[in-house]
């Protein structure tokens, strides 16, 4: 069934709104700017192909991080497939920086961010996107499938392997500068 | 955030909130790109997810479609036999592969992260295993194609040629020489795909014999199972 305009605008509406946050997904599962845009694509197509099953008394946050990160993991399973990249043990940096855009001295504390990110692995890396969105337990169990109590185990070893990955980028990070 | 510092999560939460103000994922304009979503282009992940069970039906299908003509053509028993086992192998391939899209096609993309991306990882192994014995076992289907080929074709060429113009002792040689061949072919792919580089669909296909697209796929399943159980 052809969707209506209404539900067009519902959807336009709910997605601006919530635009912010799709973009952090975006950013931290892409890798090139290429690869953003395909994945922001892929999930938008997403979204909208599921709007329909979206049940309006749920929250849409909950809804649209599932399907975000549902396609998010598969695009990064499927293009670390096609490019052969062992990403277990990678800690380059994402490639954030826009070429037109000069350095500016805030970047730091975000790059170093990406790097700790992009260390972890997808289901690790989406548990800890909704913690720094300041998402509940339960809302981080609810879009996960795991119990409130689970996710916060996981996050506890998450902070512990970062800051072991912190120790250990902190040299080259000094290095670089 | 400071690394000298000992890391706390809010640290990373402020860098978080800073991120976003020089965040430069470009998501395409919004209108435009709803624009293009009811014209019903784009991409999804039920879609991109049916496209390899879809190319396995047809290919299958196709070879279905053969094995049934050559063996309506063939006048020989142990030909007849054969084939008849090959039809019956692509027509198990054939509901393998309608089961699996039937399960992509009702897979829900807003289920829980866990939930559809176990499905996708169940999906994605039962065709690389699939693939990797219809690769292994490919040599051992060109004998009865081949014979039945030759056969109709010296039939059209001279009458009373055909069927039967091959031993019992050809076929079954035959098919030792296939058996044989499927054990290189196995053999190669462990040794040789390493050496490959790139993306190339020959390494692709070597991953898939040598049982490391399946190694790679269940190991992402037991991951699945753990992240929910730890």
């Amino acid at each position: 069934m052809p969707p209506t305009t209404a539900q067009k605008e519902q959807f336009t509406k709910l997605l601006t709104e919530h635009e912010a946050a799709l973009r952090k997904v975006v950013l931290t599962y892409g890798v090139t700017h290429a690869d953003r845009e395909d994945l922001s694509q892929e999930i938008l197509a997403q979204l909208w192909a599921s709007f329909g099953t979206y049940d309006r008394s749920r929250p849409f946050s909950t809804w649209m991080y599932r399907v975000a990160l549902n396609v998010a993991i598969s695009h990064v399973r499927a293009t670390t497939r096609r490019r052969r990249v062992i990403t277990e043990v990678d800690t380059s940096p994402l490639d954030t920086t826009d070429p037109r855009q000069t350095p500016n001295s805030d970047e730091e504390p975000t790059t170093l961010l990406q790097r700790l990110i992009a260390a972890l692995d997808e289901l690790d890396r989406a548990l800890l996107l909704l913690h720094l969105e300041q998402r509940s337990y339960q809302e981080i169990a609810d879009v996960m499938g795991l119990s409130a109590s689970n996710v916060g185990t996981r996050l506890n070893r998450i902070r512990n392997r970062l800051r072991e990955l912190a120790a250990t980028t902190k040299e080259p990070h000094k290095e670089s500068r | 955030m400071n690394p000298d510092h000992d890391l706390e999560l809010a640290d990373l939460q402020a860098a978080w909130a800073k991120l976003d103000t020089h965040s430069l994922a470009q998501l395409p304009r919004l209108a435009a790109a709803t624009d293009a979503l009811v014209e019903d282009r784009a991409q999804t992940l039920v879609r991109r997810a049916m496209v390899m069970p879809t190319v396995d039906m047809i290919g299958t299908g196709a070879a279905l479609v053969g094995c049934i003509a050559t063996a309506a053509h063939t006048g020989s028993t142990i030909y007849f036999v054969c084939l008849s086992l090959v039809i019956a192998c692509l027509a198990g391939l054939i509901v393998a592969s309608a089961l699996q899209l039937a399960a992509l096609a009702h897979l829900d993309a807003a289920a829980p992260i866990l939930t559809a991306q176990r499905q996708l990882a169940r999906a994605r192994s039962i065709r690389i295993f699939e693939w990797k014995w219809v690769l292994l076992l490919s040599p051992l289907l060109w004998t009865p194609f081949l014979v039945v080929c030759v056969e109709q074709l010296l039939a059209g060429l001279r009458d009373g040629a055909a069927p039967g113009i091959f031993s019992a002792q050809f076929v079954v040689a035959s098919l030792a020489i296939g058996a044989a061949a499927s054990l290189v072919l196995w053999w190669i792919s462990g040794k040789v795909a390493a050496h490959f580089g790139g993306t190339s669909f020959v390494h692709n296909l070597l991953d898939d014999l040598a049982g490391r697209n399946l190694s790679k796929a269940r190991d992402f399943l037991a991951r699945l199972d753990r992240f929910e159980r730890d």
